[in-house]
């Protein structure tokens, strides 16, 4: 655990500072001024109802870490930095998975400064109520507004399992990409499938259900808590994300990753 | 605790084939421990890819090596905790500052918190970084960039280190400074060095013991003096009085390889090894030369390696014939 807590150190050392800097943490920054503020308050109605947050949060990790994990391998073989370190006496999955950690925490924090982020404007300027503005909120002091607990659920887990589902995926990519650009384009496919094949394709595959069957599932979603399905669904990916991971534990080799 | 084994490297019959060419071919090879050992050859000899089985980062297709006493397939990671290394690229992160980066490999090393402080600082001091600490490796020179390299590959005070081509691509006032540095790094802490190096002047100065490969197959293996006597040995003489006759009878005699007058009164007499030059600066001065000068000459490493490498094109067309 403390060799991948070393690697992770150094992934986010070099996330943060991939900008230059001070550079690097501007881009957060817009993210989060873009996701936590101009998204929330432009839309504040449907923010409120919480669905939005929730699919943020599960959708937002994936394109913080599609670059990241894009560059993980493929960077360092770019730079030269690769070999050097499969030379130190780093065990294989401390490699591998202090790179996925570093990304997936990385995403996880931006995800909860703009949720946050998008949490204090609602209340602050009250955006979304029928008495809007930041006076009205301050003379009528209509309480502060919570997300519901779905949404809490969806950042808590949603954006973890999405983050890895990515991650794991993208490693593959990476490892296999022998520079940065190469890695980046043939990200677009996993990045694409998920979000297409999430938003499209299981409507279209629901659709293909028998109906009786299609029924018994629709029953079943109906008599669960927003709360829990967001769980169960979070429950689907986090297991596909443990068969990834270990799929990429056992291919990841530094022998192949040498002569390869 | 396991004892300090006095042969830093063994290997046998070592060798590595890439979709069914080899790259490194039965290579038998003793490092002693606390030695400077160059490993010399052409660009594409063999030599990367015998540092990356001696570190296990690649499987031997066949034969076997032992670094530190650790067997190379089954305790890798044993190794790779107890050398250091500086591969072609230095392996820096641009982005980390010079302290950031010793750190990692420090917190990869596991050393303890004040050990970290304490080797960081020594280290930095000793190369002349420690004013440039906190400065992004990205604005580093290539010389002070090798530097560092070189400060890191020392982090955990390794036994033995892995160096591959460490002057590769710096100007010759870096270069030499950065051997010295190497060199008194290792001497001081008593660290084996395998050095690869297509630079035999580089070998000739800095290492105890040098092999010469080439197509992943040890051609010769010694001390520099060993190697480079291999070659021949000439006698150099300037002197007046030197007649046709006399250079004519000179090459007559049984030592004498071949001879040629040079302008300026220099005569070359290209000798067998082991030859006595004073019968011959006798025959000289007897027949009416006025010598003011006889020295010998030994082939340089250059030449020696480069005889050896031509030696083994005509062993290889021989085959092929």
């Amino acid at each position: 655990m403390r060799d991948i807590r070393v690697v992770a150190g150094k992934e986010m050392r070099e996330i943060v500072g991939a900008g230059g800097g001070r550079r690097g943490l501007v881009r957060e920054l817009l993210f989060v001024g873009i996701f936590g503020l101009f998204f929330p308050l432009s839309q504040a109605e449907v923010w409120r109802t919480g669905s939005v947050p929730a699919v943020f949060a599960l959708m937002i990790p994936l394109f913080l870490v599609g670059p990241h994990v894009a560059d993980s391998f493929a960077g360092e073989k770019e730079r030269g930095t690769l070999e050097t370190l499969l030379a130190t006496r780093l065990p294989d999955r401390s490699i591998y998975l202090g790179k996925i950690f570093a990304v997936c925490g990385y995403a996880w924090v931006v995800t909860l400064l703009i949720l946050f982020a998008s949490l204090v404007a609602l209340n602050l300027t009250g955006a979304g109520e029928p008495s809007a503005g930041l006076e009205a909120y301050m003379d009528e002091a209509p309480g502060l507004f919570v997300y519901p607990g779905f949404v809490w659920a969806a950042w808590a887990v949603g954006s973890i399992a999405s983050g890895l589902l990515l991650a794991a995926i993208g490693t593959f990519v990476s490892l296999r990409s022998k520079t940065v650009r190469a890695a980046h384009q043939a990200m677009m496919i996993p990045l694409f499938v998920i979000i297409f094949g999430g938003s499209f394709g299981i409507p279209v595959l629901f659709r293909m259900l028998p109906p009786e069957t299609r029924q018994a599932v629709l029953e079943g979603i109906e008599s669960l808590s927003a709360v829990s399905a967001v769980l169960a669904a979070v429950g689907v990916l986090l297991l596909l994300d443990v068969g990834l991971l270990a799929v990429g534990l056992r291919r990841f080799r530094r022998d192949r990753l040498i002569s390869g | 605790m396991r004892p300090r084994v006095t042969t830093a490297i063994r290997a046998r019959g070592l060798t590595r084939r890439f979709a069914g060419v080899p790259a490194v071919d039965g290579l038998d090879l003793d490092v002693p421990s606390g030695s400077i050992f160059g490993f010399l050859g052409p660009n594409g000899a063999g030599k990367t890819t015998t540092i990356r089985l001696l570190l296990g980062l690649v499987e031997p297709s066949e034969g076997g090596a032992e670094v530190l006493g650790r067997d190379v397939l089954s305790d890798s990671q044993g190794i790779r905790e107890r050398v250091g290394v500086l591969l072609e690229n230095d392996g820096l992160y641009d982005r980390l500052t010079a302290r950031q980066n010793l750190d990692f490999f420090a917190r990869v090393a596991r050393l303890s918190s004040n050990e970290r402080e304490s080797r960081i600082r020594a280290l930095l001091d000793e190369i002349g970084l420690w004013e440039r600490r906190d400065d992004p490796v990205a604005d580093f020179s290539r010389g002070m960039k090798q530097k560092l390299a070189l400060a890191r590959a020392f982090i955990h005070r390794p036994e033995l280190l892995f160096l591959d081509e460490p002057t590769a691509g710096l100007d010759p006032p870096t270069a030499a400074v950065l051997r010295r540095e190497l060199v008194h790094l290792a001497r001081e802490r008593g660290v084996t060095v395998f050095l690869t190096t297509h630079n035999l002047l580089e070998a000739e100065r800095v290492c105890d013991r040098v092999a010469v490969i080439r197509q992943g197959r040890l051609l010769a293996e010694g001390p520099p003096e060993s190697i480079r006597s291999g070659g021949e040995r000439s006698l150099v003489v300037t002197a007046t009085g030197l007649r046709p006759g006399l250079v004519a009878r000179l090459a007559k005699e049984p030592d004498v390889i071949s001879t040629r007058l040079e302008p300026g009164g220099r005569l070359v007499l290209d000798l067998v090894e082991g030859t006595s030059t004073a019968p011959l600066i006798r025959t000289l001065v007897d027949n009416g030369a006025e010598v003011s000068e006889a020295r010998i000459t030994s082939a340089s490493l250059e030449e020696s390696f480069l005889a050896l490498l031509g030696e083994d094109d005509q062993a290889d067309r021989k085959v092929e014939a």
